[in-house]
C-alpha cells in the first residue's frame, strides 16, 4: 500500500474480481447441482425441477451405487493402481528430471530430444497393444501403470525445479565434503524438493485416478477393472437404449440406471476432493517455480 | 568428447532397452500362460481341411444333443451391454454349453469398447473361433472375409448343419439374400425380428382428446394439423390452463421427423435415407416431392406453436419427465409404447397414428427388416466349425430361442394355456421389471444383438399394457406397412465412398431442415438450393451405388 493505486490499477483489479468471481461461481455451481442431483429424485432431475437444492430427497442412489459389488472392487483396484502407479511415476520422474537438471550429463540434449520425441508421435493403439501382449502384460495390473507412467510434461516441470531453484554451489559445496551423487540426491535434493514432488504426486494421482482407457483396451479380468471402467459400464447401461426407441425391452431398462449417474460422479470424485486441499499448497508454489522460469 | 558422450548415450539406451526387455518378460511368464495357450492352438488349426476327419469325429449323430461326444472347447468373443450380468453366469451361456457339450471360453466386452476390441483381435490375429453377438458390419464382412479370409465362408455347411435356421430362411425368403455377399458367401448369421410392434416406429396421439374437441383420428396430415391446433387451444386436459398442453413432441433425433415423410407419399430407410420404388428404381429420400412437404408441414407446425419448443434438443428421459407430471399435457409424442412416456393409466387413452393418406395418393407405413446381421461369426482359424453351427443352431429352433429370450420355463415364464401360446414373466424380488432380471441373470438377448429368432412366433407374454401397442400396431400401422429399404451389400469400396458422402449429406440436411422448420430459412424460396447443395455433395452418386447394390439384391433372391 506504499504506493497508492492508480485509476487503471483498480479498474484492473474490479475487472479481474469480477471475472474471477463469475468463474469460480460457474465452477461450484456444477458441483453443487452434481451433488443436489444425486440427492434428487430422478424425475425431478429431469423434469429441471432441480436448479440448486435437492428436490425429494432420496438416497435411492447412493443405495444403490453401494449395493454393486463391482463398485468396491473398482475402489480397491483404483486405489492399488493410483497408489502404486504415483510411487513408480515420481521415482523415475524425479530421479530422471535430476539427471537431465545436470548440466555435466553428458548426451542431455540427445535423452531430452528422445523423450521430447514421445510428446508429439506415438506409435499409435495397435501396435501399443501388440507390445503390451507381447511384453505378457496383457490383463495384469502393469498394462494399467506401465503405458502412461512417466510423462514428459512433468519431467520438464521437474527438470527446471531442479536446475532454477537449487543453486549448483551446493552440489560443488556437498563434493567437496565426499558426497556422492546418490547420496546428495536423497540427502539433499529430495528433502529441498517437497513442493514439486508434492505436484508431481498429485498430478500422476489424478491421472491414474481418472485413468480409463489403458484399463479399458487391456484389462479383461473384471475383477480387475478400475472404477472409473465400473462407472463407465452402469452409466452406459442408459445410454445403450437411448438409440432404439423402437423397442419396448430397450426402453424399459433405460430408467433403472439413471438413479445412479449422480451418486456415482460423487462417489468417484469424493477422493480426489479430500485429497487436495491437503497438497494445494505445495500446489500453487510448485507449479509456479516449475513453469515460470522455464 | 561430444562425440564419445553421444555413443556413450546411445550404448546405455541399448542396454536399457535390453533389460527392460528381460525384465518385461519375466514379469509376463507367470500371470500370462494362459494367453499365450490360446494363440498357440489357434495358430495351430490354421487348415480346417487337415483336420477334417477330427472335426467330424466329435459330432453326435445318433441324436440332435449332445452335439459332441467328445468334449471340446471353443473361444468366444462378444460384445456384452452393461445392463448384463457376466456371460459366464447367465442361465442361458449355462444351459447352451451343457445342453451341447461344448464348453464355451468367453471373452465379453463391453459394448462401447466393442469395436476396439474386435479391431485389435483382427489385427493382432488373436481370434476367437466364434464370435457371438458381434454387431460385424457388411464392411467387416467382406473385408475379413472376402479380402483377409480370416473369417469362415459358411454357405456350404448350414444346409447341412442348421436345419432350424434354414427353415427359417425358408419362411422369410428375402432373409438369404440379405446374408449373402455379391460374392456368393456367407460369414454371419444374422438376428431375425418377427416382433411386429418392433420393427416400426409409431407415433403415439391422445384419442380422449380427439373425443373431446369433437373429431375423428386423423387420416391425412391436414386433419392431424386441425386435431393439433385443437390441442394447442383447448383446456384438454381440463386443469383450467389452455396453454400447459403441448401438441406434439419427441425427444431429439431428426429421424422422427423424416420417418413421417411416409405421410406426405414416400417411404425410405431414415439412416441411408434410400427408398425403392416397384419398378426397382431406387430414390434418395429428401429428393422427393413428400420430403417437401413434410417440411413444409412442420415449417407450419412450429410456427404456429403446434410442436414442443424442445423437440430438437430434449432427451427421452427429459420427454418422459414432462410425460410423468401432476398434469397429462402430451397431446401426441412417439416412443416405443405410450406408457414408456406417460403413466401407466392412460396406456389405451393414446392410439398409434395410422398411415395417413398422402397426396400422391399413397397410404403406406415405414417398417424395417427387423433383420440384424453380423450376429454370429465363424473365424477360418475355428477347428470345429460343424460343431459350432450345430450348437448355434438352437437359437434358430423355438426351444432355443424361447431360452435364450425369456429363460427357464416354470422359473422364469409360466404358460397361461394348454397350448403353450401364451404365458407370464415373473421375476425375483430386488428387479425393476423382467427387463432388467433377464439382462442380470438369463440372457444376453437384453441389450446385445444375439443371434436368433425374435418372439414373434414364440409364446406371447401376457401383459395387458403391450397388448394394446400390439393391438395399435396389428390395426394401424401394419396393413399399410411398406419395407423402407432391403438390407444389401455395397462393394468394400462401394461401402467407403457411400459412407463418406452420407456423412456430409446426413450433417447437411440435417442443418438445413432443422433450420426449414424453424423458419430461418424459407421452404419456399430456398428448397432447390438445397437440392443443389446435396447434389453437389455427390448425392447422385450415391443414389447409383445403391441402385446397383439393390439390383444385385433383388437378383439374388
Amino acid at each position: 500500500m506504499a504506493i497508492g493505486k492508480t485509476r487503471g490499477d483498480k479498474i484492473f483489479n474490479a475487472i479481474n474480481y469480477t471475472v474471477l468471481t463469475l468463474l469460480a461461481l460457474s465452477f461450484i455451481y456444477v458441483l453443487i447441482f452434481v451433488i443436489s442431483a444425486s440427492f434428487s429424485s430422478p424425475t425431478a432431475v429431469y423434469g429441471g425441477e432441480v436448479v440448486l437444492w435437492p428436490v425429494d430427497v432420496t438416497l435411492e442412489g447412493y443405495e444403490r451405487v453401494f449395493r454393486e459389488s463391482k463398485v468396491w472392487v473398482g475402489y480397491r483396484n483404483t486405489i492399488l493402481y493410483t497408489l502404486v502407479g504415483t510411487l513408480l511415476s515420481v521415482a523415475l520422474t524425479t530421479t530422471s528430471a535430476y539427471a537431465l537438471s545436470r548440466r555435466d550429463l553428458p548426451g542431455r540434449g540427445v535423452v531430452t530430444g528422445l523423450l521430447v520425441f514421445t510428446m508429439f508421435f506415438s506409435g499409435g493403439l495397435i501396435p501399443s497393444y501388440l507390445i503390451i501382449r507381447d511384453l505378457g502384460l496383457l490383463d495384469s495390473m502393469w498394462s494399467v501403470i506401465l503405458p502412461s507412467c512417466v510423462s514428459m510434461s512433468n519431467i520438464i516441470i521437474a527438470r527446471t525445479f531442479f536446475a532454477n531453484s537449487i543453486p549448483i554451489d551446493l552440489l560443488e559445496a556437498a563434493q567437496l565434503d565426499g558426497c556422492s551423487n546418490s547420496r546428495y540426491f536423497f540427502s539433499i535434493v529430495l528433502p529441498l524438493s517437497q513442493a514439486i514432488i508434492a505436484v508431481l504426486c498429485l498430478y500422476y494421482a489424478v491421472g491414474y485416478w481418472n485413468q480409463y482407457f489403458n484399463a479399458m483396451i487391456y484389462l479383461k479380468d473384471r475383477e480387475k477393472y478400475t472404477l472409473q471402467l465400473i462407472l463407465r459400464e452402469i452409466l452406459i447401461e442408459a445410454q445403450a437404449s437411448e438409440a432404439m426407441t423402437d423397442n419396448l425391452e430397450a426402453a424399459q431398462l433405460q430408467e433403472v440406471s439413471e438413479v445412479l449417474k449422480y451418486a456415482l460422479i460423487i462417489v468417484a470424485s469424493v477422493p480426489m476432493l479430500i485429497i487436495y486441499p491437503f497438497v494445494q499448497k505445495y500446489f500453487v508454489k510448485g507449479v509456479m517455480i516449475g513453469s515460470l522460469k522455464g | 568428447m561430444r562425440k564419445k558422450g553421444i555413443a556413450w548415450m546411445l550404448m546405455v539406451i541399448l542396454l536399457l532397452g535390453t533389460l527392460a526387455g528381460c525384465s518385461g518378460g519375466e514379469d509376463a511368464s507367470t500371470p500370462d500362460a494362459s494367453q499365450g495357450g490360446t494363440s498357440g492352438t489357434e495358430a495351430s488349426g490354421g487348415s480346417a481341411d487337415e483336420d477334417l476327419p477330427e472335426n467330424l469325429a466329435v459330432l453326435n449323430t445318433e441324436s440332435d444333443y449332445p452335439v459332441v461326444n467328445t468334449p471340446i472347447t471353443l473361444t468366444l468373443m462378444g460384445s456384452r451391454s452393461g445392463s448384463q450380468g457376466e456371460w459366464e453366469d447367465l442361465k442361458f451361456f449355462k444351459k447352451w454349453q451343457e445342453l451341447t457339450g461344448i464348453t464355451l471360453d468367453m471373452d465379453a466386452v463391453l459394448s462401447d469398447n466393442w469395436d476396439t476390441q474386435k479391431n485389435l483381435a483382427f489385427a493382432s490375429n488373436t481370434l476367437p473361433d466364434i464370435f457371438y453377438a458381434g454387431s460385424f458390419t457388411t464392411a467387416e464382412e467382406l473385408d475379413y472375409g472376402d479380402d483377409q479370409k480370416m473369417l469362415l465362408d459358411i454357405s456350404g455347411l448350414i444346409d447341412t448343419y442348421c436345419p432350424n435356421l434354414i427353415s427359417v430362411l425358408e419362411a422369410n425368403p428375402t432373409v438369404r439374400s440379405s446374408i449373402t455377399t455379391p460374392s456368393g458367401a456367407i460369414y454371419c448369421l444374422p438376428y431375425i425380428n418377427d416382433m411386429d410392434r418392433d420393427l416400426t416406429t409409431k407415433y403415439w396421439i391422445n384419442s380422449t382428446w380427439i373425443e373431446q374437441l369433437g373429431m375423428e383420428a386423423p387420416t391425412t396430415a391436414d386433419e392431424l394439423y386441425t386435431i393439433l391446433e385443437g390441442f394447442r387451444d383447448e383446456d384438454m386436459n381440463g386443469n383450467g390452463d389452455t396453454s400447459d398442453e403441448i401438441p406434439l413432441s419427441w425427444s431429439k433425433g431428426i429421424e422422427n421427423f423424416y420417418k413421417t415423410t411416409s405421410w406426405f407419399g414416400a417411404t425410405f430407410d431414415t439412416t441411408t435415407m434410400m427408398g425403392y420404388e416397384d419398378d426397382g428404381t431406387v430414390f434418395y429420400g429428401p429428393f422427393t416431392d413428400a420430403f417437401k412437404q413434410m417440411v413444409q408441414w412442420f415449417a407450419n407446425a412450429w410456427a404456429d406453436g403446434l410442436l414442443d419448443s424442445e423437440i430438437f434438443e430434449q432427451d427421452s428421459n427429459q420427454l418422459k419427465a414432462k410425460g410423468q407430471g401432476d398434469e397429462l399435457i402430451l397431446g401426441a409424442f412417439t416412443s416405443a409404447g405410450p406408457y414408456i412416456t406417460i403413466p401407466q393409466e392412460y396406456n389405451e387413452d393414446y392410439i398409434a397414428i395410422t398411415a395417413l393418406k398422402a397426396d400422391n395418393g399413397k397410404q403406406e407405413w415405414f417398417r424395417t427388416s427387423g433383420l440384424k446381421r453380423g450376429t454370429f461369426t465363424i473365424t477360418s482359424g475355428c477347428k470345429y466349425p460343424e460343431a459350432a453351427l450345430r450348437m448355434v443352431d438352437w437359437v434358430y429352433g423355438k426351444e432355443g430361442a424361447l431360452y435364450q429370450m425369456r429363460g427357464e420355463e416354470g422359473v422364469d415364464f409360466v404358460y397361461q394355456d394348454e397350448n403353450h401360446e401364451t404365458c407370464v414373466v415373473q421375476w425375483p424380488e430386488g428387479y425393476d421389471n423382467f427387463e432388467t432380471y433377464r439382462a442380470k441373470e438369463i440372457t444376453p438377448n437384453s441389450g446385445s444383438s444375439t443371434p436368433g429368432i425374435g418372439g414373434g412366433t414364440l409364446p406371447q407374454v401376457v401383459n395387458p399394457l403391450n397388448d394394446w401397442i400390439n393391438l395399435q400396431v396389428e390395426t394401424q400401422l401394419k396393413p399399410y406397412w411398406k419395407l423402407a429399404f432391403p438390407d444389401v451389400y455395397l462393394s468394400p469400396d462401394d461401402t467407403e465412398k457411400a459412407a463418406s458422402i452420407l456423412a456430409d449429406l446426413k450433417n447437411y440436411l440435417e442443418i438445413a431442415v432443422g433450420e426449414f422448420i424453424t423458419g430461418k430459412r424459407d421452404v419456399e424460396a430456398d428448397w432447390d438450393s438445397m437440392i443443389a447443395e446435396l447434389e453437389g455433395m455427390g448425392a447422385n452418386d450415391y443414389v447409383s451405388i445403391y441402385q446397383e447394390a439393390y439390383t444385385n439384391w433383388a437378383s439374388n433372391g
